[in-house]
């Protein structure tokens, strides 16, 4: 290694203006001592040290440590006259290390060889490059964790679509199951807790059908424990969500009850794992489980939050299958009652039709028997009977008519109660003029004043609610009888409900006291002395009505008449 | 008032005595051959049973039918007679208890020529059957059978 001698520059001031003055750090180095030969201003200022104390060491002084080996290597190694030796790392007089960058050049200095080296200091544009680089680290991180956060949303929001579209308990579990595999896990299982307390698997999903089966094989073989020290058992017993990162050897020896047990779940070869719970209305319905296996992955607390979130949907969706389930159960609950009730009420129809039929024909026929053998006494036996004896028999003849009356009565109740009900516009108005004309046949002298409002209509059954007026009609022509100057007016009142239809009379009224007993049958406000009836009227007037969804109500004032009012919905 | 018979198909004693009270009340001197269950009147009206002697061709001018009775009921009788060419134009009354509508709706659709609803009180059933002795008896001619 030959150097070049230094020639001065113009003497002293050269020397002062190229190296002693550079502002650059400078020094000469003997390439075999190392020693410090010459220093500068700038070095001294740059190191800490004085020009006196940096003669006394050499380059490995101002090294870290570790870097000193490489300085020997690249000192000792062959070298050209000037060279850019690079990045260096130095050590200041305070034990600060600085990035430089080196460039050097070989050169006789007073006899000996040695190395002329500009220090240009890096520290901070190194320090700026590894900040970059960091926060270029952290950038991807963060893009990544973004792109992770975005994958799991993805994937939740899949999970979510996918659960919502059954309904069904089962399809719902094994749904899950199939989502997790393989996004989240080798092996995913889902196990509940059945109506007898008892563990049991009802999903199992995993890429290769052949591991499903050997997963299912271990279940039933080796059916789980609730006493278990891990896994399944104890999430179902705590509540709480179990995160196993790694799955060392002991903890499979731990919870095998055997050897082949063991042996099996070796070949399950599982990595990580975590097992959830599924929280339902009430309670711990069952968990979750994620096994990793072959992919190698270990499972960490974002993963668990992620399980977690899949594990609440996945509640909801057995919850609401469970509701839907219970909703059809009631359903079909509600139509077997509604099916037994129908029959029930069949039967009750037609042992009240026999009944009806029965008293239709069988209790007349004693009553006419009665009436006949007195009309044969009466006239038979005229001459052996006095007059109180004739009046008996009328008496009893009377009551067999008054009798044949409420038979006839209480069937046409009972009728109404049967009869199907045809609804249909009808038209009120004419219903009501065609009562009134019979009425006034049957008593053309009666000198009724009737007032009928024009275009009443309704929905209605015609047949039933001609049976309505006629009854209200009829009331209203009895009970007028003893009035000098007897009215009837037919008329509606609009409300919001609907149209109230009334028929008011001016007649004998009744004591609003004894209104309720008004619609009941065969209750009456009047003696038969007072007017003739058997209180079946207004019962049948309110059944027809009921049937009509409406109701039938009355105002009266003894002596000042009475007003009955109804609607038909 | 002709020499025709009736036959009464009536299983009640007492309906008997006062159907016979209000013919006699009326002089209604027809013969009526009253049937009490449905077997004896279709014997009567077939030459059967008890009746296997009578002779086939002397209906009776009409038949007075009660729809309650023991055995074969009224409507029985009436869809028997109506399928029987002998007797399927032969004047059948329904004289019953009852004003069901499903009775009068059967009475009318198996071909009764009438349908009369039993009054109770004696003088309407007395008036009754008088009308229905001048209506079969003496208004009504009688099918060519």
């Amino acid at each position: 290694m030959s150097g070049v001698p230094v020639r001065a520059v113009d003497g002293v001031s050269g020397f002062h203006l190229l190296f002693a003055s550079n502002p650059l750090p400078m020094w000469i180095y003997d390439l075999e001592t190392l020693q410090f030969l010459e220093v500068n201003d700038a070095a001294a200022a740059q190191y800490g040290y004085a020009r006196d104390e940096f003669l006394g060491l050499t380059i490995l002084d101002i090294r870290p440590a570790e870097d000193v080996p490489r300085v020997r290597d690249h000192v000792a190694a062959g070298r050209p006259r000037l060279q850019a030796s690079g990045m260096w790392r130095h050590r200041r007089k305070d034990g600060a290390v600085i990035d430089v960058d080196i460039v050097s050049h070989t050169l006789d200095f007073g006899g000996r060889a040695a190395s002329l080296v500009v220090v240009r200091d890096i520290t901070l544009q190194k320090r700026a490059e590894r900040e970059i680089a960091q926060l270029l680290t952290r950038e991807q991180a963060a893009r990544a964790a973004v792109e992770e956060a975005r994958e799991r949303l993805a994937f939740l929001a899949e999970a979510s679509r996918e659960l919502a579209s059954s309904l069904d308990h089962k399809a719902t579990l094994a749904t899950v199951a199939r989502l997790a595999v393989p996004t989240l896990a080798d092996w995913c299982a889902v196990d509940v807790v059945d109506e007898h307390g008892a563990i049991v698997r009802v999903a199992t999903a995993h890429t290769d059908p052949a591991k499903v089966a050997l997963a299912e094989e271990l279940v039933r073989r080796y059916p789980p424990d609730w006493n278990a020290p891990h896994g399944v058992p104890k999430v179902l017993r705590t509540g709480k969500p179990e995160l196993y990162p790694t799955i060392p050897e002991a903890m499979l020896a731990e919870g095998a009850r055997d050897a082949e047990h063991l042996r099996l779940l070796r070949t399950l070869g599982m990595q990580s794992a975590m097992v959830l719970p599924l929280v339902a209305r009430e309670g711990i319905a069952g968990t979750l489980t994620f096994v990793s296996a072959e992919s190698g992955r270990h499972y960490m607390e974002a993963d668990l939050e992620l399980g977690q979130e899949l594990a609440f949907r996945c509640a909801l969706a057995v919850g609401r299958a469970q509701l839907y389930r219970d909703v059809q159960a009631l359903n079909a609950e509600l139509e077997r009652r509604v099916a037994e009730r129908t029959t029930q009420l069949g039967a009750a129809n037609k042992e009240l039709e026999a009944f009806s039929y029965s008293v239709a024909h069988d209790l007349r026929a004693p009553l006419r028997t009665i009436n006949g053998f007195s009309q044969a006494l009466l006239e038979d036996y005229q001459g052996r009977l006095d007059d109180t004896g004739q009046g008996f028999l009328f008496r009893i003849r009377r009551a067999t008519q008054q009798m044949e009356r409420l038979i006839d009565d209480l069937l046409s109740l009972s009728r109404l109660s049967r009869a199907e009900l045809r609804r249909r516009p009808v038209d009120l108005t004419t219903i009501a003029e065609r009562v009134v004309r019979s009425l006034r046949q049957g008593k053309p002298d009666r000198p009724v004043a009737v007032t009928i409002a024009p275009g009443l209509t309704a929905d209605g059954d015609d047949r039933l609610l001609e049976a309505v007026f006629e009854n209200l009609l009829g009331n209203a022509w009895k009970f007028t009888r003893d009035q000098p100057l007897p009215q009837i007016e037919v008329g509606v009142i609009k409300q919001a409900g609907g149209p109230v239809v009334f028929v008011r009379d001016n007649g004998a009224g009744f004591d609003m006291a004894y209104s309720h007993k008004l619609f009941a049958p065969f209750q009456r406000l009047h003696t038969a002395a007072e007017f003739e009836g058997t209180g079946i009227g207004l019962a049948i007037v309110q059944r027809i009505v009921n049937r009509h969804g409406g109701r039938a109500w009355a105002e009266g004032e003894v002596g000042k008449g009475a007003t009955v009012y109804f609607t038909l919905q | 008032m002709g020499t025709k018979t009736i036959l009464l198909v009536e299983d009640n004693p007492d309906d008997v005595a006062l159907t016979l009270r209000a013919f006699k009340s009326y002089h209604i001197a027809n013969e009526v051959v009253v049937a009490q269950d449905g077997t004896e009147a279709l014997d009567y009206l077939f030459g059967t049973g008890a009746y296997a002697t009578r002779s086939r061709n002397d209906p009776p001018a009409v038949v007075l039918l009660d729809l309650k009775l023991p055995k074969a009921d009224g409507l029985e009788i009436l869809r028997r007679v109506r399928m029987d060419d002998r007797t399927r134009l032969l004047p059948v009354v329904i004289l019953t208890s009852s004003r069901e509508e499903q009775d009068l709706l059967n009475g009318y659709s198996l071909g009764a020529n009438s349908y009369i609803r039993k009054p109770v009180d004696f003088a309407q059933f007395a008036e009754a059957v008088r009308q229905l002795g001048v209506y079969w008896l003496v208004l009504n001619e009688a099918p060519p059978l």
